[in-house]
């Protein structure tokens, strides 16, 4: 009994303690638009539950190249004095055979940063993240740099939906090459 | 420099000094200020005084208890009234009282206030009854040497509140003042300095000013002490001037005003009219027009310190213009405190579109940390200097100035982006506060100002704030005018 009333202090302190670190809930959705006090700090809450439908492992394959990328979610997750949800990708890409990356089984923090991210169109169905590819070109972080995806339900019985990967980043100057190896226009498939 | 400083201290602790006496409103038509003259009157005691010598006033704390208790996570002991939509400083309050003791009064500065030009302070002034009436007395900065006052009430007790928005302000005073030189020995012993001078006051009431003349062993909310007591007055006609202590429904207040962001102003303004400067912005902001004049890379220059407000002439021009950006190698040099750079409007990058690109009219996150990296670099290498660190970028909607608010708290996060996942945050927290509804085209420039200005106030890393704050201005005629804080 004692033991009980004990657990149930700590979780009602515990509880109190989360409450008391962001001032208000906002639904992840407005990310961005939400006009913030600038004395508050918010959780931006996925109270649609717009990211579950990414979450999990998606692929894409032809003759030379293979991405299998699985997506996680984190909640609640604080970054800048505010909270998130958010998802992040861990992901193995083979281009003719050879390995370029493979975080699948790497459980270090550091690889959650690759790509990562909460800002959810307002339909639920696009989500922008941050790319931060681990390649080894050296590259001037762009102001247009994000993966944008795009979930696309599956229209007919028995069909897998589908993830459409859109990469984008700009120049800094004329001689700049593409740094990222994943391409950057791809379908992948839900497995 | 000591000059300067000599000016701020007098600048400062003149407007901590004066002292308002407002009268009632029915007094309002008949009642000027009538003479230039500069007076002396040492009518009254201005102190600063703690929460716990203040709490001794009973009726004052029961006032005080009206306003709610600030939120947990507060660090100061701030209180919060909800109905009005503020927060009051209650570490301290400034004690204005008349030498005959028969009427005093509490002020306590007001956080957050509309914008960098004004000053809010919340008064508490002793009635004849022995209660006291409630106010809420701002201080508006309205042009170069003007300085707007004006009061509104507040009535804690009533049910209709007010939104902060329709207080009803009464009383307004213009006081126009000048810069003269003092070359007097006794008040500047290291060489002539610069003073304030009052050379207008209209009011719509009955106003009289007192001010403490510059104590250099001053500054913050408590600094000085009660010194040499001025009494100038001018402007407006007839009538005369009747305040006295005995005036108990009178305002007697002597004003919290915020002296860091008007030494910046003015700091920031000495920057950019400093003629090394001056000239390679008159250069630069014709690169910013893209459509007209095919601009399609950033620019920009930095400013190595070599005297007192003298700057190396050249300054340093970048050693790579880019699409978003300009590369600097060295990135930092010894004493090099001001750095200026354009945004132009656009830019190309032809395998991803034949459409140009727009820049971003405002600071970007790698802008933020280069900033703090010269903060860093400048600490390391003297000191002294590191508060003058500013980042001037101009832009098609104006000039924008990152400037030092903590220099302490600045080095920290600049430590902190060290860490590659934290610099990734970072990044990502940037783009999803400010750029991503500016670059979907669902924020104008003015929400995008909007929210850069909360980024770099709220953003914290390991637990604080970035320590530096941003202040714009107009950009007229090729020349910055007007710094005002954002």
């Amino acid at each position: 009994m004692k033991k009980t009333i004990i657990i149930a202090l700590i979780l009602i302190l515990n509880i109190s303690v989360n409450q008391a670190q962001e001032d208000a809930i906002v639904p992840l959705r407005e990310l961005g638009s939400f006009d913030e006090d600038e004395n508050k700090y918010y959780y931006y809450k996925d109270l649609n539950l717009d990211l579950n439908k990414f979450i999990g492992t998606w692929k894409y394959q032809d003759v030379t190249k293979e991405l299998i990328v699985t997506f996680e979610l984190k909640t609640h997750k604080e970054s800048g004095g505010d909270y998130y949800d958010e998802i992040y990708a861990k992901f193995k890409y083979t281009d003719n055979g050879t390995i370029i990356y493979n975080t699948l089984n790497d459980n270090s923090e550091s690889s959650e940063h690759y790509i990562l991210g909460s800002s959810i169109s307002l339909s639920g169905k696009e989500i922008s993240l941050g790319y931060f590819e681990p390649t080894d070109i050296t590259y001037r972080r762009s102001l247009y740099q994000r993966l944008e995806l795009k979930y696309l339900a599956c229209s007919s019985l028995g069909c897998n939906p589908q993830l459409k990967w859109d990469l984008h980043w700009t120049k800094s100057k004329d001689s700049d090459v593409w740094p990222f190896k994943i391409p950057k226009d791809l379908i992948l498939t839900k497995q | 420099m000591k000059e300067n400083i000599k000016f701020y201290l007098k600048l400062g602790a003149l407007f901590c000094g004066i002292l308002l006496f407002f009268n009632s409103c029915q007094n309002d038509d008949d009642k000027f200020i009538e003479d230039n003259n500069i007076i002396n009157d040492n009518n009254y005691t201005v102190q600063v005084i703690p929460e716990s010598d203040y709490n001794k006033n009973l009726d004052l704390s029961k006032h005080l208890k009206r306003f709610n208790k600030a939120k947990s996570n507060s660090q100061n002991r701030d209180v919060y009234n909800s109905e009005y939509d503020f927060t009051v400083d209650t570490d301290f309050a400034k004690y204005v009282e008349s030498i005959d003791g028969n009427t005093h009064s509490y002020t306590f500065p007001v956080i957050g206030t509309v914008d960098d030009d004004t000053a809010e302070n919340l008064v508490f002034t002793l009635q004849p009854d022995g209660s006291y009436n409630t106010e809420i007395v701002e201080y508006r900065f309205t042009g170069d040497n003007d300085m707007e006052i004006r009061k509104a009430s507040l009535s804690i007790d009533a049910s209709d509140y007010l939104s902060r928005g329709t207080f009803s302000y009464q009383c307004t005073t213009t006081v126009t003042y000048h810069i003269e030189w003092n070359f007097n020995v006794g008040d500047c012993p290291d060489g002539p300095c610069q003073e304030l001078v009052i050379d207008n006051v209209t009011t719509s009431c009955t106003y009289q000013y007192n001010f403490i003349s510059a104590s250099p062993t001053g500054g913050g909310t408590g600094g000085w002490t009660n010194g040499t007591v001025i009494t100038t007055g001018g402007g407006g006609s007839g009538g005369t001037t009747t305040s006295s202590p005995q005036t108990t429904t009178s305002t007697v207040t002597s004003p919290f005003i915020d002296k860091a962001v008007i030494k910046r102003r003015q700091k920031l303004q000495e920057i950019s009219d400093n003629p090394v400067i001056k000239n390679k912005i008159g250069e630069l902001v014709l690169g910013i027009n893209s459509v007209q004049s095919n601009n399609y890379q950033e620019d920009g220059a930095r400013f190595k310190l070599i005297g007192e407000n003298e700057y190396q002439n050249p300054p340093r021009e970048p050693n790579e213009r880019l699409n978003n950006g300009v590369n600097y190698t060295p990135d930092y040099l010894d004493n090099e405190i001001v750095s200026v750079h354009i945004h132009q409007q656009l830019f190309y990058d032809l395998e991803t579109s034949d459409q140009p690109y727009k820049n971003s009219p405002v600071f970007s996150d790698g802008d933020i940390k280069e900033f703090l990296g010269n903060i860093k670099f400048i600490e390391n290498s003297n000191s002294d200097l590191t508060e003058d660190v500013t980042s001037i970028l101009l832009s098609e909607i104006g000039a924008f100035a990152l400037v030092v608010e903590d220099k302490q708290l600045a080095i920290d996060a600049n430590n902190a982006l060290q860490n590659a996942e934290t610099k990734t945050k970072f990044e990502l927290d940037f783009e999803k506060k400010v750029l991503k509804e500016w670059r979907n085209n669902n924020c104008d420039n003015a929400c995008l100002i909007k929210k850069i200005n909360k980024f770099i106030k709220k953003y914290k890393i390991n637990g604080q704030k970035l320590g530096i704050s941003i202040y714009q201005a107009s950009i007229f005629e090729n020349q910055i005018v007007f710094w005002n804080k954002l």
